[in-house]
């Protein structure tokens, strides 16, 4: 019995060795296939600069229709997580006077407010504080997108107060063209 | 009947040596085992690097195509297959579902040169006797179901297995 089960077992290995000789095959070859999208983000067609103007008449009252106007920029997508950023100049008469009468002022401040990219709204008010005005650029808080998106932004301007003087005079805006640019940034990140 | 006996055992002693020449044969056999040459994998052959995206719109734009270094590589058994299989490539980083935007997978089109007959994915596809190069390409790339990819590394990989067959 021992002898029939050794005879078998030398067959078995026998056997193995013939059907491993018999069919050599490699083994498979592995290929990796790579690539990397690199986090990127796009305003759309748009730049992301709104340019607000209005005229000013004589009697020193800014247009009631700019209350609430609003501007859409279309396409916007990011790839990663992101963050929206919105800054502007004030509303400021373009070209400025070189000196503000007494009792008047050049500079309006206002709130833009853009809505459709992070949960909370992504907004800034302007801070000037003389009648006179500047150039500044004021931003607001970076807002916080956490996934990949792609939306139509709809920015909002509002809040319109002219710059009073330390004095407390200059409610009156002197006559004329004014403009405010906004600006609104997308960047990957988190 | 001297005479005839005589010429009996002068015949027979021409006879008995034709019929005891012996012949012999041998067989000269041997076997040549089926098998295939090993394939060497690279992992450097097929990265695509930076994907060129469609700035207006994140879309994934034209990227070419990569070749592995050709390589020498037999199969002496008539019946011996070729299997080809892919695995698409796949976010590493941002493991986020697709949604109706973006996704994170990209197809590839895989393309198997050896010795000038090529092989696509596929499992156990007739190859026969073959000697030459092989190459593997990847190309066509495109964003599962046309969407926009989510930024990150991507990967996948073309398995090639040669299987020898008598």
């Amino acid at each position: 019995m021992s002898g029939r089960i050794t005879i078998s077992l030398i067959s078995a290995i026998a056997c193995a060795g013939a059907i491993t000789s018999a069919h050599a095959a490699p083994p498979p070859a592995k290929f990796p296939v790579s690539g990397k999208v690199n986090s990127t983000c796009s305003l759309g067609t748009g730049s992301g600069a709104l340019l607000v103007s209005t005229t000013v008449p004589a009697n020193g009252k800014l247009d009631p229709s700019l209350e609430g106007k609003t501007f859409t920029l279309s396409g916007l997508y990011c790839d990663a997580p992101s963050v929206i950023r919105l800054s502007a100049t004030e509303l400021r008469r373009n070209p400025p006077v070189d000196k503000v009468p007494n009792g008047q002022s050049q500079a309006a401040n206002f709130t833009t407010t853009a809505v459709g990219w992070s949960s909370i709204a992504a907004s800034v008010t302007t801070g000037e504080t003389s009648p006179s005005g500047s150039a500044a650029v004021f931003s607001g808080t970076p807002r916080l997108q956490s996934s990949a998106k792609t939306a139509n932004l709809t920015v909002t301007v509002g809040n319109f107060t002219t710059v009073v003087g330390s004095n407390g005079n200059g409610q009156k805006l002197i006559d004329g063209p004014y403009s405010a640019t906004i600006t609104v940034s997308l960047t990957p990140g988190s | 009947m001297k005479k005839l006996l005589l010429a009996a055992v002068a015949l027979s002693a021409f006879a008995t040596p034709a019929l005891a020449d012996p012949q012999a044969s041998w067989n000269v056999t041997g076997t040549v085992a089926a098998q295939c040459g090993a394939i060497a994998g690279n992992d450097a052959d097929l990265a695509f690097g930076s994907l060129n995206i469609n700035a207006s719109d994140g879309t994934l734009a034209a990227n070419g195509s990569k070749s592995t270094t050709s390589q020498d590589v037999y199969c002496n058994g008539g019946s011996s297959t070729i299997s080809v299989a892919a695995t698409p490539m796949t976010n590493q980083t941002n493991t986020s579902a697709e949604d109706s935007n973006f996704t994170g997978t990209i197809n590839y089109t895989t393309d198997v040169n050896f010795a000038g007959s090529h092989f696509g994915v596929g499992a156990t596809q007739s190859l026969g006797a073959k000697a030459g190069t092989l190459v593997v390409t990847a190309s066509n790339l495109t964003a599962n179901n046309s969407k926009r990819p989510y930024a990150g590394d991507y990967q996948g990989t073309v398995t090639v297995t040669l299987t020898p067959g008598v």
